[in-house]
């Protein structure tokens, strides 16, 4: 360790690139990666921070929450089959009218919750929803507030022409990349009586707060996990499936350049190897220098590489969907010093073919 | 006999040459003593280099048997080479091939902790005191923090010379150690050399050109088609002369 320790120091220019190139490639990864996850969340966030694991919709929705409909009949049949909560839940993409600029619609997505609801989310600024009679109320992602929706603003379902008052923000809460609002189950039926005086109330699906699912036997239904919910969200698994592709395409990649920059740097010290087998140095203690090289390199470019996206990560502007977990990263990070080592590994057998007899007779 | 450092017994070298069979060394045998410090000489390609690396332990012989110190060398103890290397040869190559990245003081002490992983307080202790004893007589007391791109070749080639002595080998093998100096500090490694194998009592074989240095030596051989002939030191230089 400490002889590899004294070549990086040795040869700081050199190692400085190569170090770049490590932290540029750890880099792009982890942004690539963010950008996955947050893409993933700008489409699924609404039911991925939802404390749910099972939702009960029609069974012949194919999975798909907006597809589903379901009736009171069976929320209360489905409160006597299991000993968890469980709460109704609407959700369905509309645009609404800012009043104070009716020239611009904007897309929002609906999610419509009891106002007990334990699937009601965390409000940032401002109160949780409070309808009195004729006056509706709804809460915010704050992505909105790009658009210039301040508190106490009044936007217009501009189907309905229903108004609401904005009373609070919440954060991170997408559905279908269109940003969500939170309002109750009277206002959704408000919204649809007014576009239709025959609509029947009704639910899309129900979220059952816990495991107890065993007694649940309701007809016409379907028990889904909370997983296939995400995946059926309709361009969830396609978006993902591309970006995981690029991701793991682009680890390929940097596996390949960091196999061939070890490789070269190894082929460059050939000589030295063989001096350092001459005089005693065991093919052990070659390997362990080496790849502690590798490792005292890669270790300091997953830091500073990791140090740039979080840093970066911290200045993208909201509507950028991008998402880094700690957890996430430290996964990356890891596979690239892995991959960083068996990097390394492979050129160590070029080492082990270096015949120590080349420092004999000079160049003769 | 037990005082001979290195024993070469009827050592023959062939090589495969397209269809022919190249013999390189014929039949060769060498015996140098504790103390003593010998030197071969011969035309390029003649094979000393061949006959060094096969006395370092760095490639077998097609026939004969080597003998260092009490050990044998063999094609069959082939896993032991390196430690051979690093416990009973100092090897001095033709350009110092020093670590660039290593002070002359870790330079030797890279080597000394090749031949054990785990050394004694005590151990680490006399080492130190050798490594010191060494750079003192070599001239490179003042060197010690320095790396070697900021010293002389000659100052390179003495710590190459401390490098060699450093694990207190059975014989030190040196590879025209003066091949990159000018003859006045070729002349003044050599005389390092000879002092220091005298002092510690190795035994040395050099294999050189440098016809100039020979009279520094105890015996000189020279290398031609395979045979190895001994000649006297002083026969050579007055010819040169």
């Amino acid at each position: 360790m400490s002889l590899a320790w004294k070549e990086l120091k040795y040869s700081k220019k050199k190692y400085i690139l190569i170090e770049l190139i490590l932290v540029l490639l750890i880099f792009m990864v982890l942004f690539l990666s963010g950008l996955a996850s947050g893409l993933a969340r700008a489409v699924s966030s609404v039911i991925e921070n939802e404390d749910a694991a099972y939702y009960v919709l029609s069974d012949d929705a194919d999975n798909l929450v907006t597809m589903s409909s379901l009736t009171d009949e069976q929320l209360a049949t489905l409160k006597e089959q299991t000993s968890d909560d469980v709460t109704p839940v609407n959700i369905q993409r509309m645009t609404i009218y800012n009043q104070a600029d009716l020239n611009t619609k904007l897309d929002i997505t609906y999610v419509a919750l009891e106002n007990d609801s334990f699937l009601m989310p965390e409000i940032n600024q401002g109160t949780a929803l409070n309808d009195e009679a004729g006056s509706y109320t709804i809460i915010l992602n704050d992505t909105y507030e790009d658009d210039g929706i301040k508190l106490g603003d009044v936007i217009e379902d501009s189907n309905s022409g229903i108004e609401m008052t904005v009373v609070g923000f919440t954060s991170d809460e997408m559905y279908g990349h269109s940003p969500a609002g939170i309002i109750s189950m009277d206002t959704y039926t408000a919204i649809h009586t007014a576009i239709n005086p025959s609509y029947e109330k009704s639910y899309d699906a129900f979220a059952i707060h816990g495991n107890d699912i065993e007694g649940i036997n309701l007809e016409k239904t379907a028990i889904t996990d909370k997983e296939t919910i995400i995946k059926n969200i309709p361009g969830y698994s396609a978006e993902q499936g591309t970006i995981k592709m690029i991701l793991w395409v682009l680890v390929i990649v940097s596996a390949a350049i960091l196999g061939v920059f070890f490789y070269v740097i190894t082929i460059q010290k050939q000589k030295q190897f063989g001096v350092m087998k001459a005089i005693g140095m065991g093919m052990g203690q070659l390997t362990g220098m080496i790849v502690s090289e590798v490792l005292i390199l890669a270790l300091m470019g997953m830091v500073i590489g990791n140090g740039l996206a979080f840093g970066m990560s911290a200045m993208l502007p909201k509507s950028m969907p991008f998402y880094l977990q700690g957890s996430q990263a430290l996964a990356i990070s890891a596979v690239f010093v892995l991959i960083s080592i068996a990097c390394s590994l492979i050129s160590t057998r070029k080492v082990a073919t270096v015949d120590p007899m080349i420092v004999i007779g000079g160049n003769e | 006999m037990e005082n001979y450092a290195i024993r070469l017994k009827h050592i023959t070298k062939k090589y495969q040459d397209g269809d022919q069979e190249n013999t390189v060394l014929d039949d060769i045998s060498l015996e140098v003593k504790q103390g003593e410090f010998i030197a071969i000489v011969g035309p390029s390609g003649s094979g000393k280099s061949t006959l060094l690396s096969i006395a370092g332990a760095l490639l077998s012989e097609t026939s004969g048997e080597v003998m260092i110190g009490s050990t044998r060398v063999s094609e069959k103890n082939r896993k032991l080479w390196t430690k051979i290397r690093s416990e009973q040869i100092g090897f001095i190559f033709q350009n110092h091939q020093l670590m660039p990245f290593l002070t002359v003081e870790e330079q030797l002490k890279l080597v000394s902790d090749f031949s054990k992983k785990k050394q004694k307080k005590a151990e680490i202790l006399v080492r130190k005191k050798l490594a010191d004893e060494l750079l003192e007589d070599l001239g490179l007391g003042e060197l010690k923090k320095k790396y070697p791109a900021k010293m002389s070749g000659g100052e390179k080639q003495r710590v190459a010379i401390a490098r060699a002595f450093m694990n207190n080998p059975d014989v030190i093998l040196a590879d025209e150690p003066t091949a990159s100096l000018d003859g006045k500090r070729g002349r003044q490694v050599v005389e390092m050399i000879r002092k220091e194998v005298k002092k510690h009592k190795k035994a040395a074989i050099m294999v050189t050109h440098d016809e100039r240095v020979l009279d520094m030596v105890d015996v000189v051989y020279r290398l031609e088609n395979g045979k190895l002939e001994k000649i006297i030191a002083r026969e050579i230089l007055e010819k040169a002369n």
